[in-house]
């Protein structure tokens, strides 16, 4: 387990991080969110030892990674740039990396050769780093990260740069994880979150605003249901609508209209009986999905 | 000690390697060829026109390689410095020895080592040149010897400096700049013709100059004052270099 203890940055007189704590239990994975500038990367460089705190502390399985050099090696750190040494080739960079985190000299190969089947890095192994693609140079980063069996994934901003397959194959990486080690990644993109993480951290100058489960963050922004009504006669619905006071309009087009419910005090089904009855011909309707990236935009 | 020679391995696999270095090695060499065959020439024509004989006088040959070799230096530890540090701070693999677990001070001692060995390179190869003719006409080894180990006490002098500076700078342009000048500025501290008349400050300086030190190498004297003024300057500015990557981890 890894405990963050009120761990607090400042940079001159900027906070960067203020007072932060949280904790990350095995086979968690936590998406870590935040507008640029919000202090996430300068978090995850104090969380993986680049970077020492102003106050607080940060913990792995009790013991401090700040005063005990043998507490870094249970986090695997894979920053916003890879760390990759160009003129090296993958194997002999992950052979380095190895050797600084301590493998024994007789396991190496092993670790190396498990890192690589982890990573799918059959294909370059015998590459020199500077002429890999960006999907691969995140993989390589990710190999290294995982040398050493770490209990922790930190991971900066993972799939930037990456197109829509290297994504999606690294999201399912990730996710094939989750039973080994606990994930903390940060990202802008949400839908990375979604797809990984089972628990998310909001930060905002450098306080955490959220700390949640995915799931019970987006049962609570249930309660405002977005629905699209198509009609024939959407002018007179929308004028309808506006009438409501437990209805909000948001949007119409030439044939549907976008409303808002507060659920707990008129559900969807109830709202579409009141249309009927009160004579709207209802073509069809479709509920919009709550994505985090909803509750996100709200928060700002 | 186990990590500064992992790092060590690694920055020369590296450094040793990389095509700018081979390309840097083949200009340096072209530019010794150079000076030797010419101070050769020259020296042979001596012979003819005045008839000097004898191995002191051969010593100008090496005298005149060693300025050669001085001015190359100022330029070649600067560059050494900055791909250690500068750039490894730039394309991020720094952060990989900082953030897995080692200590500062085997970082700093690997990169302040691989320097050392990229150096040691450069003056044996320019070795060869006063060994190999030296065997066949008579040169005084045992100068020879001497002058290059001041050659190489003023190099890694030069080095740890260079490396001081280039921690604390991230533009390689910057880094390159202020090492060549800070190099000039160590060869200028007790410069002779720049000293005022004698007085406790001048002797002061005199004491501290890196080119008085040189000299008295260079001439044949190993006196231990200028291997431990040598040594002190490089453990200074290796201790330094270990409080500048400490502190930074903290901005």
């Amino acid at each position: 387990m890894i405990e963050v203890q009120n761990l607090t940055k400042h940079y001159g007189n900027i906070t960067a991080i203020d007072q932060l704590s949280f904790s990350i239990k095995p086979g968690q994975l936590v998406g870590f969110l935040g507008a640029n500038g919000a202090g996430k990367t300068t978090t995850l460089n104090t969380m993986a030892g680049v970077l020492l705190p102003s106050s607080g502390d940060v913990l792995v399985e009790g013991k401090s990674i700040f005063n005990n050099l043998a507490a870094r090696k249970h986090i695997g750190y894979l920053p916003d740039q890879p760390p990759l040494i160009d003129s090296l080739t993958v194997r002999e960079y992950l052979n380095f990396v190895a050797q600084l985190k301590e493998i024994p000299p007789r396991e190496v190969l092993k670790e190396i050769g498990r890192v690589i089947e982890l990573c799918q890095l059959h294909e370059v192994e015998s590459r020199v780093c500077a002429v890999l693609s960006k999907g691969y140079r995140q993989r390589v980063g990710l190999a290294q990260a995982l040398i050493g069996k770490p209990r922790c994934l930190i991971l900066d901003e993972p799939t930037v740069g990456l197109d829509p397959v290297q994504i999606f194959e690294f999201r399912r990486l990730l996710r094939s994880f989750k039973d080994e080690l606990s994930i903390f990644m940060s990202t802008h993109i949400l839908s990375d979150v979604e797809a990984v993480c089972n628990d998310v951290i909001v930060i905002d100058r450098g306080k955490a605003i959220i700390q949640s489960s995915i799931h019970d963050l987006l049962s609570q922004h249930q309660e405002h249901q977005k629905i699209w009504i198509q009609s024939s006669d959407i002018e007179k619905m929308t004028a309808y609508i506006k009438g409501q006071s437990q209805v909000k309009f948001l949007e119409a087009k030439p044939n549907a209209v976008l409303v808002e419910l507060q659920v707990n005090e008129l559900s969807s089904q109830a709202f579409l009986k009141q249309l009927v009855e009160n004579q709207f011909a209802i073509s069809e309707y479709k509920h919009e999905a709550i994505h985090l990236e909803d509750i996100y935009l709200n928060l700002r | 000690m186990q990590k500064a020679i992992v790092i060590l391995k690694k920055e020369l696999k590296t450094i040793v390697i990389s095509p700018i270095f081979l390309v840097i090695l083949s200009t340096v060499a072209f530019i010794w060829s150079y000076v030797f065959v010419r101070s050769v020439i020259e020296f042979e024509q001596s012979i003819h026109t005045e008839s000097i004989l004898g191995s002191g006088d051969l010593q100008t040959i090496i005298n005149s390689f060693l300025s050669i070799n001085y001015i190359i230096f100022i330029f070649l530890t600067p560059i050494i410095a900055m791909k250690l540090l500068v750039e490894d701070k730039n394309n991020g693999s720094f952060n990989l020895l900082l953030f897995t677990p080692n200590s500062t001070w085997s970082i700093v001692l690997g990169k302040y080592l691989a320097g050392l060995c990229a150096i040691l390179i450069f003056l044996l190869v320019s070795l060869a040149y006063p060994l190999g003719v030296g065997q066949s006409v008579g040169f005084d080894q045992s100068l020879t010897l001497t002058a290059y180990l001041g050659m190489f006490f003023l190099s890694l002098t030069f080095f740890s400096v260079n490396s001081l500076i280039c921690s604390f700078v991230r533009s390689s342009f910057l880094a390159i700049i202020l090492s060549v000048i800070a190099n000039i500025g160590l060869l200028m501290v007790g410069d002779m013709s720049l000293m005022p008349s004698n007085n406790f400050f001048s002797e002061l300086v005199m004491q501290v100059s890196v080119a008085r030190h040189f000299s008295l190498l260079s001439q044949g004297a190993v006196a231990i004052s200028s291997l431990v003024f040598f040594l002190s300057i490089n453990f200074l500015c290796i201790y330094l270099m270990e409080k500048v990557v400490s502190l930074s981890r903290w901005k």
